[in-house]
């Protein structure tokens, strides 16, 4: 069975374990007690990524952005003080 | 049913509207009776009706932090007067933070209601009032390092005695700030707020009876009590932190709370936050309250009557000296646009994470806002008079995207309004270069933020050529909308001081400049401060945008061809930021298909770049 997480996110049960998976590609990010951030993949970004009106910023504070593995999917973005 | 009920369903909701009508009625005198910027130009008031022991009845479009604490007011007053002392017709004020306010420039003004000789409640008000004798124009001084510096306080004094207003003291008060004149008008405004709530809760008692008002408003407390209970209820139980930090140049303070949800109760702790700081930035442990009944009112709760029933599940925990629970002497007057921001954040976004574990809330979250900057200017104006007035824009803020939804554009803020600029420029020695939506600013997402003013101005007329500015609300470059569930945070929330611009040279020649890259000058980022803006001098003001929701390659092409249309995102941030190709023979249109394939390229691009 397949329930929403939140955007982008599922959380499939399967023989008695579940799973949180990507909505789009099925790929499995993590068991659903554990922090399914881990099995995204991370990319730091420029805060310029989101356009212009943050050159301010630069060379302060990145984005920490997470995919999902299997598609590319952004399921999250944090900021990072660098 | 397991209780009678001592009034019937229908009379209840008949009378509570009429209550909350009165509580709008006495918002619209005040502003009516008003004339300074803050109460009819932005609307930095409040005014709700209370039980006779201080419970709120009834609340107006109104801060629900405010809505709080003047009902701890009501109880301080009770408390040092004594309900012998409180008479029909008696007025009374109290604006000291280490009482029930938050900072001293928001004044209290609380009536007693009685009918037939017995207290049967209050209306209460608050107007930011123009000035309060600070060190600092206005009330936010940054420089303060303790509460004595941020002007008069008043720990509860009978304005006005059975009707016959005390002249004595209220000339003491308003001679204690730097516009006499415009104090006593937001005073006496309060006044008249409160007199006509008052004048229409007695007629209300009189057409339907003390017994029949009194079940009325328990029924209203006890159902919106039961309400968010039963909602509370059907949410998973669990933990959720957030953290953040004040920021103002290289100094951070830290705060953080955890929430905790059992059943139908709710704990914020917020053990982990910093000490007090000597900066203004400090909370009173009431105001921290009005934070989590803040964010209650603004997520689980924000279709249900804003009454005391609300604050019955919360629990808090704020250890005594921290930023959070301050004790005298330590100053506050930064507090409502700086650290009070950040614990409203901080309870909103912990709120969210509970919510978002719940299949009924998850679809109700809106992305979170820390707020923006806010500013000041004070000196001679164009009629030689002295003035101190807000900058008075944050209605012109934009609003967290939710699922299913943009963010709203320039009125996030729902109980302030934007000031005409005509009124700003006839009572304050300023020229406006442009106010308008920011473009590409608001956090990108498949449902952008919300997107707020951008605007500049220089001072014009001004018979000293300089006018003094006071920088405050949130500082920092993390302020402003956080993305959610893969959307982007929004642009900083800045003010920028542009020194020694050709500023003039433009006007000479009947220019108006629009753009802040046709001005020369120095700029300076301004944290929490103080400055001169002088004749040649421009302040860039950009308000808080709206953190965006979802992956932005996700959002609807459609949506991007009205935002192109609108202005709100460029054709450069269509193509790198949402990966919409444009068709070659018309900018505004999106070329489906190619979307498609440049959006396939751009994640496959991300996946190989990560780690
Ligand atoms: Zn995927």
């Amino acid at each position: 069975m397949s329930r929403p997480l939140r955007e982008n996110l599922v959380v499939d049960d399967e023989n008695g374990q579940s799973w949180v998976r990507c909505a789009k590609c099925s790929t499995t990010l993590s068991p659903v007690d554990e922090d399914w951030k881990t099995g995204c993949s991370v990319v730091v970004t420029a805060p310029t990524t989101a356009g212009p009106h943050r050159q301010l910023m630069l060379g302060k504070i990145a984005f920490e952005e997470r995919y999902c593995p299997g598609c590319g999917t952004l399921v999250d973005v944090t900021f990072l003080e660098v | 049913m397991t209780q009678a009920t001592a009034v019937d369903p229908v009379t209840v909701e008949i009378l509570s509207h009429r209550l909350h009508q009165i509580a709008k009625e006495m918002g619209a005198t005040l502003e009516l009776v008003g004339g300074t910027v803050n109460t009819t130009q932005m609307h930095d008031y409040m005014a709700s009706l209370y039980r006779a022991n201080g419970e709120i009845l009834a609340t107006g479009e109104s801060m629900p932090w405010h809505v709080a604490c003047a009902g701890f007011t009501v109880k301080k007053i009770l408390e040092r007067f004594g309900e012998d002392n409180v008479n029909p017709d008696d007025v009374f004020l109290l604006n000291d933070p280490y009482v029930s306010a938050i900072h001293q420039s928001d004044v209290y003004i609380v009536s007693p209601i009685h009918f037939e000789g017995e207290l049967v409640g209050w209306s209460a008000s608050f107007v930011h009032v123009m000035d309060i004798g600070a060190m600092t124009p206005g009330g936010e001084t940054p420089a303060a390092t303790e509460i004595t510096q941020e002007g008069l306080r008043i720990p509860g004094i009978k304005l006005i005695d059975q009707g016959k207003i005390r002249e004595d003291v209220f000339d003491s008060i308003i001679n204690m700030t730097r516009q006499p004149q415009m104090v006593a008008l937001d005073i006496n405004c309060q006044i008249a707020g409160n007199n006509v709530a008052k004048r229409r809760i007695q007629e209300l008692y009189a057409r339907f009876g003390s017994e029949l008002m009194q079940a009325v408003s328990s029924e209203m407390i006890k159902g919106s009590e039961q309400v968010l209970r039963r909602r509370l209820s059907g949410i998973p139980d669990g933990k959720w932190s957030e953290v953040g930090d004040v920021e103002s140049g290289e100094n951070h303070w830290r705060m953080m709370v955890t929430l905790e949800k059992h059943g139908d109760e709710l704990l914020f702790d917020f053990t982990g936050t910093g000490e007090q700081a000597s900066t203004g930035i400090n909370l009173p442990y009431h105001a921290t309250f009005g934070c989590c009944f803040d964010g209650i009112v603004s997520t689980i709760a924000y279709d249900l009557p804003k009454n005391h029933g609300l604050f019955k599940p919360i629990n808090m925990v704020v250890p005594e000296g921290t930023l959070l629970n301050v004790t005298y002497p330590a100053p506050v007057s930064l507090n409502t646009t700086s650290g009070g921001a950040m614990a409203k954040f901080l309870v909103h976004s912990a709120l969210i994470q509970m919510l978002s574990g719940s299949e009924e809330w998850r679809h109700e979250v809106i992305a979170p806002s820390l707020g923006g900057r806010l500013g000041r200017t004070a000196g001679i104006n164009q009629h030689g008079v002295y003035y101190a007035s807000s900058l008075a824009q944050p209605a012109l803020s934009g609003g967290g995207a939710i699922d299913g939804a943009d963010g709203v554009d320039s009125s996030a803020l729902t109980y302030l309004i934007a000031p005409n600029i005509e009124w700003m420029e006839a009572n304050a020695p300023l020229l406006f270069l442009f106010r308008r939506h920011a473009q590409d600013a608001q956090g990108p997402g498949k449902y952008r933020g919300g997107a707020g003013a951008e605007m500049a101005f220089t001072i014009y007329n001004a018979p000293e050529k300089k006018l003094h500015g006071v920088a405050f609300g949130v500082a920092g470059l993390r302020n402003g909308g956080r993305g959610i569930f893969g959307g982007y945070p929004a642009a900083p929330s800045v003010l920028v001081h542009m020194h020694d611009t050709d500023v003039r040279e433009h006007l000479g020649r009947n220019e108006l400049p629009q753009d802040m890259e046709e001005l020369s000058g120095e700029p300076e980022v301004l944290g929490y401060c103080t400055f001169d803006l002088k004749e040649d001098d421009v302040l860039y003001y950009m308000l808080r945008q709206g953190g965006g929701f979802g992956d932005p390659l996700d959002r609807d092409p459609e949506l991007i061809e009205r935002d192109l249309a609108d202005r709100f995102i460029s054709p450069e941030a269509a193509r790198a930021v949402y990966g919409a190709v444009l068709a070659e023979d018309d900018p505004t249109t999106v070329d489906r298909t190619a979307t498609e394939e440049l959006r396939q390229e751009l994640r496959a691009t991300r996946l190989g770049g990560a780690k």
